[in-house]
């Protein structure tokens, strides 16, 4: 993995982007599409764009902690969790089970690869794709009714 | 949900109006109350305890025609323990002979009438699955024959689907996310089947539904419990269901289910005999115990807030075996549920009701160890604090289901010894004083013959009347036609053959327990798994030696006392050929094929059976291999595993400790990889193949090792 942890040594992104950095970015982008199911140009050009961006306003928090790849990985995260909060009209969409579960509504929805080419598309009407992924998400479990059930006794009880 | 939460005010409302407090109307043609509860059990108790006492002085008679010695008192002792065990067994059988013969309901005594129920089910029900190692295809086979049976009924909105996995084996686990996946997606029933992995699996099956319980169960009013081969048809689960509805003081209700799905021979004497004597057992026990039934542990409806109250099960003081956490939990829930009022009704006529049985002796024991070290931990709970005498004497007949042989075992080896001792003794004509009449030896032969036949009547009489009812009855077609009688036949000689085996392995388990070894826990086998010979040999070596000696002593000691032991050993000798030939899938085909132990279930498959054999067919070309890979290559999968993760994350440690096994997976492949690693990979979402690879120069074409 690059370990080059370019915000902690306090260089602008605006300054350079090296060719390791190029294709860091496209490798990254391109792990993240096929998590998806995709191969898209165009989706893969939007994503590649995001990540620039993220990179360019330097909105990373500066970690001694986590290497480039990390960082970018974030970046790319939060850019589909993101155009999914818009798409679905939800706002939980970048918690790790919430974002897990409208990926796989998406590869559902997606198997004939008819939305690649709108992924990360914010500029488009998203309410079909909404209805999409409605119809494909997965419930695991109901809602949470918690209660304690509470271990009985073979003593006699005290009177 | 109902507001019922007092077995006693649910019974009283339901008793005095038939009508609910909150305005609920009650259907009275299936309320769950009968005439004469207590005649009833003062008659089978009263019976057996008459019987027994006959049995036992018919015994002394015999034994003590010229003088009882202590020897003999030991065994006239052992024989009335083990007779009064028979003689339960018979008079049940008998009582179930006569109500299926008068076709009386075994609760309300009156004539057996389907349950018509009137308008849609109220409640909001759910069917548990708890599931630990067990082969998903089959699980969700059987999950989705009974989903679409049920969806059939018209009733689907009542009822929900909830797979809880225990499942350690990584593989296994994809496999039941995918497996759930698909039979959502099949089904279109997301938001209706839910599963749910539990990270830890303390107290086993039981600890499994009390985190059910917990969690999710308070949702609904009941849950019908099921086991990872249990299969049910819509009817039974919506007539249960209705009858929890109007019932408001029943705590459990218990179907009876029926072995079915297996094919070997072994497997199939099984269910032939639980198919033919079944029913009448079933109703026996419903007749005496009516509220007070017992829990099987699956394949039964209960009422979830008086579940969650009161079944929440005690740790034993002192270590496993004897202490510890309780193992066989269904006796104890029903247990509890009886101190707190509630009813545990059987319903022997609830149809659509199956099970699978392990397919060869050696797996139906390792289950009958399992099942040892539970059942024997409720010699404790039978003298514990508060529970029913009915409760306590479902402890003792558990215990008793596997002390009964050691029991058999020592009337055995007592009675060779006290023929050892008689022959050494020469008859003393004037024993004791002096006196001018000598005392004759008396000869017991007739005695000795009605025993015999008094003790073998009681243990096959009423299964002979109920196989003999089959035969004469209208259904004899789909149990063979007339081959049901060499079916039963055959079956009766197979028991008898198969009863020493048993006694020696229970004694065994009860020995193992008592000496304080554990067991572990392993899934069941359920797949037509054979016997090879070599392993019946091994397995049965000790039994087959002591068979020999014993052999050998009895013909020292008297010739006649040989042919009298004679079945017993040859059962014993004849272990691994017995083993090893019932374990046979072609043989239980031949059978098949010659008409022999034949079930209804074989001859006109139920459409629940039907699809679930349709179903098993079409998932067994869908088995994960390799869970981890699966994961790593497959974005669906990986985003599916990642779903049904519980929101957390890892600390350092155990950061730390997954990064070190990535970069072990990257370098060396995920054959690699211990059980243990893979499960800490699992347990937090998993990387994708080019994230693990990331920064590295790999060439398929040079090392392709490393890809995998």
């Amino acid at each position: 993995m690059t370990d080059m942890t370019v915000a902690t040594q306090g260089f602008s992104y605006a300054a350079f982007e090296s060719a390791a950095m190029t294709r860091l970015i496209e490798d990254t982008a391109r792990a993240w599409l096929r998590s998806f199911g995709m191969a898209n140009t165009q989706a893969n050009h939007r994503l590649v764009t995001a990540l620039r961006d993220a990179l360019a306003q330097d909105s990373f928090a500066a970690n001694d902690r986590t290497n480039m790849q990390d960082l970018l990985d974030q970046a790319a995260h939060d850019a589909i969790a993101g155009w999914l909060a818009t798409v679905t009209g939800q706002h939980d969409c970048y918690g790790s089970t919430s974002f897990s579960m409208l990926r796989c509504a998406f590869l559902s929805a997606n198997r004939d690869g008819v939305w690649s080419e709108h992924f990360l598309d914010s500029e488009r009407d998203h309410r079909d794709l909404a209805m999409a992924l409605s119809v494909q998400m997965m419930l695991p479990t109901p809602s949470l009714k918690s209660c304690e059930m509470p271990r009985q006794s073979l003593e006699r009880r005290a009177s | 949900m109902s507001q019922l939460s007092d077995p006693k005010s649910a019974k009283m409302s339901a008793v005095l109006s038939e009508t609910d407090i909150d305005g609920t109307v009650y259907d009275p043609t299936v309320q769950l109350r009968g005439p004469g509860v207590a005649q009833r059990r003062f008659f089978l108790f009263g019976a057996s305890i008459a019987a027994t006492a006959y049995a036992a002085w018919l015994m002394a008679d015999v034994l003590g025609a010229d003088q009882l010695t202590t020897m003999e008192m030991v065994v006239v002792a052992f024989f009335a323990i083990n007779f009064a065990w028979i003689s339960l067994s018979f008079f049940t059988g008998i009582v179930g002979l006569i109500l299926r013969g008068l076709k009386r309901d075994a609760i309300t005594l009156k004539r057996l009438k389907p349950i018509v129920r009137k308008g849609s089910l109220r409640s909001k029900n759910v069917v548990v699955i708890p599931v630990y190692n067990e082969s998903p295809d089959r699980v969700f086979a059987g999950l989705r024959a009974s989903y679409e049976s049920l969806a059939k009924t018209g009733e689907i909105d009542a009822f929900d689907f909830f797979v809880l996995s225990d499942t350690r084996d990584p593989d296994i686990w994809v496999a039941e996310e995918l497996a759930w996946a698909k039979a959502c997606t099949d089904l279109n029933a997301r938001g209706k089947i839910f599963f749910r992995r539990r990270a830890e699996n303390t107290e086993r099956k039981s600890g499994n539904l009390k985190e059910f319980c917990e969690t999710y169960a308070a949702n609904y009013d009941h849950m019908i419990v099921f086991d990872a081969d249990s299969v049910m048809s819509g009817e039974a689960m919506v007539n249960m269901a209705y009858l929890m509805e109007n019932n408001p003081d029943a705590g459990i209700i218990q179907s009876p289910p029926q072995p079915t799905g297996r094919q070997t021979l072994f497997a199939r004497i099984l269910q032939f005999i639980s198919r033919v004597h079944g029913p009448t057992m079933s109703a026996g026990l419903s007749f005496w115990c009516m509220g007070s039934s017992n829990y099987w542990g699956h394949n039964a409806i209960i009422r979830v807030k008086a579940f969650i109250e009161c079944c929440g099960l005690p740790v034993l003081s002192g270590k496993p075996p004897m202490g510890g956490h309780i193992l066989s939990h269904d006796f104890v829930e029903a247990a509890f549920m009886r101190k707190a009022g509630w009813r545990c009704w059987l319903i022997p006529q609830l149809e659509g009701s199956w099970e699978e049985l392990p397919p060869n002796l050696i797996d139906f024991a390792i289950r009958d160890r399992r099942w040892c070290q539970g059942n024997m931990q409720h010699g404790r709970l039978m003298v514990a604090h508060g529970f029913r005498p009915l409760s306590r004497l479902h402890f003792f007949m558990g215990v008793m289901s596997f002390v009964s042989s050691p029991l058999w075992l020592l009337l055995l080896l007592s009675s060779t010894i006290a023929t050892l001792q008689n022959t050494q003794l020469t008859h003393s004509f004037f024993p004791g004083h002096f006196t001018m009449f000598p005392q004759w030896p008396v000869d017991r032969s007739f005695e000795m013959l009605v025993l015999l036949i008094f003790t073998i009547g009681m243990l096959v009489l009423p299964k002979i009347i109920s196989i003999l009812m089959v035969c004469f009855g209208r259904d004899r077609k789909q149990y063979g036609g007339v081959m049901v009688l060499i079916s039963g036949l055959l079956e009766t000689l197979y028991s008898a053959l198969q009863a020493p085996i048993m006694m020696m392995l229970h004694s065994q388990f009860v020995f193992s327990v008592l000496t304080g070894n554990q067991v572990g826990w392993d899934a069941q086998e359920r797949d037509d798994a054979g016997v090879p010979f070599k392993a019946a040999l091994k397995t049965h070596r000790t039994i087959i030696v002591i068979g020999l000696v014993w052999g050998a002593v009895a013909i020292f000691v008297d010739t006649a006392f040989f042919w009298w032991l004679s079945p017993i050993l040859a059962g014993l000798v004849l272990s691994p050929w017995l083993t090893h030939y019932s374990s046979s899938l072609a043989v239980g085909k031949a059978a098949r094929r010659m008409g022999l132990f034949v079930t209804p279930e074989e001859y006109d498959s139920p459409d629940e059976l039907r699809a679930l054999k349709r179903f098993t067919a079409e998932a067994g070309e869908g088995d994960v291999k390799d869970g981890l890979m699966r994961l790593i290559e497959d974005p669906y999968a990986n985003a599916l595993h990642s779903a049904l993760l519980p929101a957390r994350k890892p600390d350092a440690r155990t950061a730390i400790e997954i990064g070190i096994i990535y970069e072990k997976l990257a370098r060396l492949g995920v054959e690699s990889l211990t059980r243990d690693e893979k499960l800490l990979i699992l347990s937090w979402p998993v990387k994708p193949l080019d994230q693990i690879m990331a920064g590295r120069d790999v060439h398929p074409s040079e090392n392709p090792k490393k890809q995998s």
